[in-house]
């Protein structure tokens, strides 16, 4: 083809292209065994680590399969990586917890947990490979539940210097845009103003402090409204 | 049929806030999996739309829709937070992953199992008197560079801004248009070829 309107009307033919719905019984199929394998590959494995300046915390590297204990390659758990030449793109995975195990000391930090890199190599992944470095305080959890018409959240010990705190809100089921909500820190408690009922949310709450420098979340958790 | 002609709601990363939330998510994503079931569900639907207009095929887009969440699953503690969110990064590897379904193919098949492979794949366009063969598209796409054919999948299948297909690419707008123009210059050139030699199914 060397003409560029073929090209054109290719490319607008292929854009403009009906698409069928998907399968819902594949979507759930997927969705299943993504879940479990985000489980499956958690092998705890114990590394000593050392935050600047910092006690000395034994954290929790989760990796995959028995390379893991090499500490740099995550397997395939689902065994189906192939060498395709010519498409291999390098890139990092980074599928680690770190759990900050009892602190000996009884200092004024707080047990943080960092999310440590380890670079490996997979195949056919789209690069992207800075790694992000997120800060979990072990002691900052949230809970919610629902009421008879909305949805309330508590939270745990904020971090130190929290002087803001948001409350994240995904939409799980049906799926939907994220909204988000500044809760009142002194209160100690947060009422969703803007409750659906019969859907299903996740809430992430992130702390900041007077210059806005994140502190971290919390946990995510899941409730069904109302 | 029920047909997709766009996105569905909600796979878009639109609003400030609906960022902050995915941010959210992605970033607890790859030791949570409610967190990567959320972003599953925000995305899917497009990212299957996107496999399916790569390749026309329901079964390959199924396929390549699951491999492209899994290695997603497997990568998402290494992304690299940008403004529009993770659904480039996603669009990108369901791309690469459609172009490897047909080299697994063509390895174990050969060349007759993929013609009969493509012939299988209904294309079905919205101007069906237009007579495109997309098949030679799909197929000129998937033997290009990695970067020729994501640069050409997001740009005019998955609609991109060039802002935002710039950012996926890690380059600027002007390296993404000069790069555009090749990957174009290319395709055609696959696609000349195809026609010229293979009767426009690979």
């Amino acid at each position: 083809m060397n003409n560029r309107d073929e090209l054109d009307a290719a490319l607008q033919a292929n854009a403009a292209m009906e698409v069928p719905a998907p399968d819902p019984a594949f979507l759930d199929a997927l969705e299943q065994r993504l879940r479990s394998a985000g489980s499956a590959r958690v092998v705890p494995l114990t590394r000593r680590a050392r935050r600047l300046g910092a006690t000395t915390l034994v954290v929790t590297l989760v990796l995959t399969g028995a390379a893991a204990a090499a500490g740099l390659v995550l397997t395939d758990p689902f065994g189906d990586d192939d060498d395709t030449p010519g498409a291999a793109a390098t890139t990092s995975a980074v599928a680690t917890t770190a759990i900050a195990s009892t602190a000996p000391t009884s200092t004024v930090e707080e047990p943080a947990t960092t999310l440590a890199a380890v670079t490996t190599t997979t195949q056919h992944v789209a690069p992207a490979v800075t790694t992000t470095e997120v800060h979990v305080p072990a002691t900052f959890t949230v809970e919610c539940h629902a009421t008879g018409s909305s949805t309330q959240c508590s939270w745990g010990p904020l971090p130190a210097g929290t002087t803001k705190l948001l409350v994240l809100r995904g939409q799980y089921a049906p799926s939907g845009p994220g909204r988000v909500f500044i809760a009142d820190i002194g209160a100690g408690v947060w009422t969703d103003p803007m409750p659906t009922p019969g859907v299903t949310y996740s809430f992430v709450l992130r702390a900041y402090d007077a210059s806005d420098t994140d502190l971290g979340h919390s946990p995510l958790v899941m409730v069904d409204c109302c | 049929m029920v047909v997709m002609t766009h996105a569905p709601a909600g796979s878009r990363v639109d609003s400030p806030e609906d960022r902050v939330v995915e941010r959210a998510l992605v970033e607890r994503a790859a030791t949570d999996a409610d967190a990567f079931a959320l972003l599953y569900r925000r995305h899917v639907r497009e990212v299957y739309a996107f496999a399916y207009r790569r390749c026309g095929s329901r079964e390959v887009a199924e396929e390549a829709t699951s491999a492209a969440f899994e290695k997603a699953l497997r990568a998402i503690g290494g992304f690299r937070w940008r403004d529009a969110g993770v659904r480039p990064w996603l669009l990108r590897i369901a791309s690469n992953e459609v172009a490897d379904i047909y080299r697994r193919r063509s390895r174990q098949d050969g060349a007759r199992g993929q013609m009969a492979l493509r012939a299988m794949a209904p294309v079905e366009t919205e101007a069906a008197e237009t007579p495109v063969d997309l098949s030679a598209l799909h197929a000129a796409l998937d033997r290009l560079s990695e970067r020729y054919r994501a640069v050409i999948s997001l740009r005019y299948l998955a609609g991109l801004s060039p802002a935002d297909a710039a950012a996926e690419m890690e380059c600027s707008t002007a390296t993404l248009a000069v790069v555009l123009h090749r990957a174009l210059n290319a395709l055609r050139a696959e696609m000349a070829r195809t026609t010229d030699h293979e009767g426009g199914v690979r």
